[in-house]
């Protein structure tokens, strides 16, 4: 069963959110949440609640969350290229969650760089 | 935080205070039961300097603000917790319009415009953090 997705404010986005409902993922969003303008603590412990994988771009400050509280559901960052010719699409971001569905690794309380899973 | 109090001797005023003791934190400076002064450690000012620099130069902006950050020091999209560099990296990434980032992203056709100005107008600060950011992750083993 695919895991339950929670949208980072920062990621946020219509299409990405419609690409990940079409690839048959549950996806919850900031809106939903309540939490516009909120700051990462409050995203991370909505996700953490409510049993949800996030994907995040705010890689360093989420991977910080991650150490200081490791019982959640899966962090999945996208980082930002100082070479905006190699930033991750859309449509790479669903292909990258679907590479590490595929490859059946542990989710829960591990944090991964979602750029290293496209092929 | 740690409390002083500034004692008088005829002309002359005297306080105990060393690197260590402001490496630990601010230091409130007392006169009788008056703050007239906090003491910070050289870093920490730098750090405030900063972040005061910025917070006058987001004054000139309408859809955009400074967010307190540990070090990144680019600004945000003002209501939401997004940095300027997150929203033209997924511009970017995407091909998208500004009309399209606009209507996919759910914000004002100005806050994109806004944020397009000052992305250009401040590329260097935002390549720069998006390298330290990697650079941080990799000082904590991750390859990025």
């Amino acid at each position: 069963m695919n895991p339950r997705l929670y949208l980072d404010e920062c990621i946020y986005s219509k299409r990405l959110q419609r690409m990940l409902v079409d690839a048959g993922y549950q996806v919850r969003t900031p809106a939903m949440a309540g939490l516009i303008g909120h700051d990462d603590w409050a995203h991370f412990e909505y996700a953490q609640e409510h049993e949800l994988v996030i994907i995040t771009k705010d890689a360093d400050d989420f991977e910080c969350l991650h150490q200081e509280h490791p019982n959640h559901y899966g962090v999945l960052a996208v980082c930002e290229e100082a070479q905006r010719s190699k930033n991750m699409s859309y449509t790479d971001i669903v292909r990258a969650i679907e590479n590490i569905l595929q490859a059946e690794v542990s989710l829960a309380g591990e944090f991964y760089i979602l750029n290293h899973w496209q092929w | 935080m740690k409390t002083l109090i500034l004692k008088e001797t005829q002309a002359s005023y005297t306080l105990a205070i060393d690197e260590a003791t402001l490496a630990k934190g601010p230091v409130q400076v007392l006169r009788g039961e008056h703050i007239i002064g906090v003491l910070v450690s050289p870093d920490e000012y730098k750090l405030f300097r900063a972040w005061r620099q910025e917070r006058d130069a987001a004054q000139a902006y309408q859809y955009l603000v400074a967010r307190p950050h540990s070090w990144r020091r680019q600004l945000c999209l003002k209501g939401r917790n997004i940095t300027v560099g997150q929203l033209i990296s997924t511009i970017q990434a995407n091909h998208l319009t500004l009309e399209q980032a606009a209507d996919d992203l759910e914000l004002p056709v100005e806050q994109v415009k806004e944020a397009l100005a000052y992305y250009e107008s401040h590329r260097d600060l935002i390549e720069t953090e998006a390298r330290e950011e990697a650079a941080r992750l990799a000082a904590k083993g991750y390859t990025v």
